[in-house]
């Protein structure tokens, strides 16, 4: 799915290519295996978790987080705050790119980073509860989204993450990825966060 | 140093992941015996004998015991109620056999017989079919809205007749099983939908089960934890039981 996602490799961004054509060309091919590598990577996380999911026989129970009355009221919570930290993620994103009228605080890359982390580590329990009790369904359209999205959440965010720590991409890798990040973790709050809260109730 | 943030925070998540899947794993070990399929024996693991004689114990009337789907960690929410009625599906003095197998053809089927009454559950994973009616002298009839019929006798020993369903016969031929084996049934209003999920459970610990929803068509039913009944189903923890066979619905 993550490959879906991607916009053609063969075209570099200019801002990032080397004065000379040499270097242009070397940055490139540099640039394009950079890409595969950590697409490839991504795309392995999203087909591993879809087939998991899939093969896997749902347990129906997994581990519960004490002082709420269930599992699915923890995980409604806990999708909520990656959500809303995901909000942080793009208004900070959009500081630190130029994107807000206000200038950024010194602070912003380390606001997005930190927020970054927390709202990964609060949608892994999450997910694990996801694939380990009920697994990748597709019995009407809201539950075969919200799985594919999932799929694609934690695919598209290792591509993000692994892209952070290669030199040489195009300018465009790092907010396509997080953008696909942030679309497909607000999919996933409203297919079951939103769903739970308007068809079961606001509860704890 | 920077560079390497990102992949501590990959790392760091895999590592929950995994934490997190070993303590699903191991719960699912000692909490339920989640009996999946394949590594499942015919011997019943400790917890389940634990909740079969509890359930025989109410059993032993043959009236149906309303049981709530909800527990301290279910996630049934405040307007899904679940039923099941709560009889051993295993001989007894009261003379209730259940018999199970696989049919010729594909799909397993369970017949519950109680004295002049059975159900009967067929499910091959993508169609199912409940069928009551009478047992009286050991000869079954039993059908359901659809035209599906179950005919033959039953002995006590053996069960042997006709299943057609979908308008395709093929002959049976089953033999009494016991607890966890056997016939499963869960019903529930969630959401203003009835919710009706049928599972066959063989001796050799193997499992097929559907649900539907408003008697819509039917989906594949994740598995049966065994030990306590329980399953989810539409995102609602309830708690399957042998049904009762005077309560044709």
């Amino acid at each position: 799915m993550s490959q879906d996602a991607l916009p053609p490799v063969t075209e570099p961004d200019p801002a990032t290519t080397a004065a000379t054509p040499d270097a242009a060309a070397g940055g490139r091919s540099r640039a394009t295996t950079a890409l595969l590598t950590t697409t490839a990577a991504g795309a392995a996380v999203s087909l591993v978790l879809g087939v998991f999911g899939r093969v896997h026989t749902p347990s129906g129970v997994a581990i519960n987080v004490a002082g709420f009355s269930g599992p699915m009221e923890v995980k409604v919570w806990l999708a909520s705050l990656s959500a809303g930290l995901a909000v942080v993620q793009l208004v900070s994103a959009l500081a630190m790119y130029g994107k807000l009228p206000v200038r950024a605080p010194r602070w912003t890359g380390t606001l997005h980073r930190w927020s970054g982390r927390a709202a990964f580590l609060a949608a892994v329990p999450v997910a694990m509860h996801c694939l380990y009790a009920l697994g990748f369904q597709s019995y009407d359209t809201r539950v075969l989204v919200h799985s594919l999205a999932g799929c694609l959440f934690f695919g598209a965010f290792t591509v993000k993450m692994l892209s952070l720590s290669r030199s040489g991409l195009p300018g465009w890798v790092l907010p396509v990825f997080g953008g696909v990040v942030f679309t497909g973790l607000t999919v996933l709050w409203l297919t079951s966060s939103l769903w739970f809260f308007t068809t079961v109730g606001v509860r704890f | 140093m920077k560079l390497k943030g990102p992949i501590v925070t990959l790392g760091v998540g895999a590592v929950l992941a995994a934490a997190l899947l070993v303590a699903n794993v191991s719960l699912s070990h000692r909490d339920a015996d989640a009996v999946a399929p394949a590594a499942a024996t015919s011997s019943a693991p400790p917890a389940s004998t634990t909740s079969a004689s509890t359930t025989s114990t109410s059993a032993t009337t043959t009236s149906a015991t309303t049981t709530s789907a909800t527990s301290s960690t279910s996630v049934a929410s405040g307007s899904t109620t679940a039923t099941g009625s709560a009889v051993a599906p295993t001989a007894t003095a009261t003379g209730k056999v259940t018999y199970a197998g696989e049919v010729k053809g594909g799909g397993s089927l369970a017949v519950a017989v109680s004295g002049d009454t059975a159900v009967a559950y067929f499910c091959d994973g993508r169609t199912e079919a409940w069928l009551w009616g009478s047992a009286a002298g050991g000869v079954l009839d039993l059908k359901d809205k659809a035209g599906d019929t179950l005919t033959g006798t039953a002995t006590g020993e053996r069960l042997t007749g006709t299943l057609t369903t979908g308008g395709r016969s093929r002959p049976v031929d089953l033999k009494p099983v016991h607890k966890p084996s056997g016939l499963y049934r869960a019903t529930a209003d969630v959401r203003g939908a009835k919710v009706v999920g049928g599972w066959v459970v063989l001796p050799d610990g193997s499992q097929v089960g559907a649900w539907t929803a408003d008697g819509g068509a039917p989906r594949p039913a994740p598995a049966l934890d065994l030990a306590t009944g329980s399953v989810v189903l539409d995102g609602v923890r309830l708690t399957a039981a042998a049904p009762d066979p005077a309560a044709a619905s």
